[in-house]
């Protein structure tokens, strides 16, 4: 028997979703089921459409694929193994500010599993926000050396590989000579860069007053390190702030 | 990356879809590749996927056991390197 017009009609003109809740409630068998189930494939094949059972996870960590940042990095490194790891720091970020305990642990886990310790060190490096700044001096690394992707490559590996080396947090209880003493520590290991963070205002406050001391002192311009600054605030308001230390000796 | 819409898909509607695009479930919810009469492992994973836990993605019908890292796996290495 073939089908009828009106039924063949209905599936060729609803989009996907409709179509599947149409072929499910009108309990379609046959001929007519087949030609549903075919018409379901093709929509399918148009690369549109996904199913999983957690949307607004997926949807969040797609959303980070699209933010410029990520693209930036992108552009610069390519297909690197790290973006992933970097995609799920980043979506880590988003997650502690809710608290969302369980599934950061899930995810370092799942991370662990298959990249190990230095996978760990790309979601802390990302999650942590050292990223950013690491994204920008990539960038404009890339811009004023005319450098190829695979030179950038091995910079984000050495940022990767030596992130707790090379970064330097400040909290708002954090102790003058401390402060001090890790930078300097930072600049006698020689990095091409490192980094200083503060968060919210306080210690932005103690950050930026320790830095402008040494730099007064001249301490930067001895140890032949450039100072940048970069300003950003988190989605609940949070100042973050952090300097940028790049080695100028070697251009 | 291109836009997905993510479809809400009651239980029959997602059992729908898999058939239509090659896939049974066996008695104990596992996935199964109609053309090998085998379990469908998880590109990602390498596991078997259960049907609660299963995501279905574009492409070439890529189905995957669902967890943060799984779909960050899935954009980075089915998506973006397409474009």
């Amino acid at each position: 028997m073939s089908v009828p017009r009106e039924i063949i009609d209905k599936i060729f003109s609803l989009d996907l979703s409709d179509l599947i809740s149409y072929t499910v409630a009108a309990k379609l068998t046959g001929e007519a089921l087949a030609k549903a189930k075919k018409r379901i494939k093709d929509l399918w094949n148009q690369r549109k459409y996904g199913f999983t059972p957690s949307k607004e996870e997926a949807i969040g960590i797609s959303k980070i694929g699209k933010t410029e940042i990520y693209k930036r990095l992108k552009d610069c490194v390519g297909n690197h193994w790290s973006l992933n790891l970097i995609r799920l720091g980043m979506y880590i970020s988003e997650l502690s500010e809710g608290g969302k305990r369980e599934t950061i642990e899930r995810i370092r886990e799942d991370v662990h599993r298959k990249y190990h310790k230095t996978g760990i060190n790309v979601v802390n490096l990302a999650s942590t926000g050292t990223i950013f700044p690491a994204i920008q001096y990539l960038s404009d690394l890339k811009m004023r050396k005319n450098l190829d992707q695979q030179d950038i490559t091995k910079e984000l590996d050495t940022i990767t590989d030596e992130w707790k080396r090379i970064t330097v947090f400040v909290k708002k209880d954090s102790k003058k000579k401390d402060i001090i003493a890790k930078i300097n520590r930072c600049m006698n290991h020689r990095p091409s860069f490192f980094f200083v963070f503060s968060y919210g205002h306080l210690a932005k406050e103690k950050a930026t007053k320790n830095i402008a001391d040494l730099n007064n002192k001249g301490i930067f311009q001895r140890e032949g390190y450039m100072l940048y600054t970069y300003r950003r605030t988190d989605k609940v308001g949070t100042e973050i702030f952090n300097w940028s230390f790049e080695l100028v000796e070697r251009e | 990356m291109p836009d997905i819409i993510f479809m809400d898909l009651n239980k029959d509607e997602r059992e729908l879809l898999l058939d239509s695009l090659g896939f049974d479930i066996d008695g104990n919810g596992i996935i199964i590749e109609k053309c090998t009469n085998k379990p469908y492992m998880c590109p990602i994973t390498g596991k078997e996927v259960h049907f609660d836990n299963a995501s279905i993605l574009p492409g070439s019908t890529v189905v995957i056991n669902t967890s943060a890292y799984t779909l960050s796996e899935y954009f980075s290495k089915y998506l973006e390197r397409r474009e």
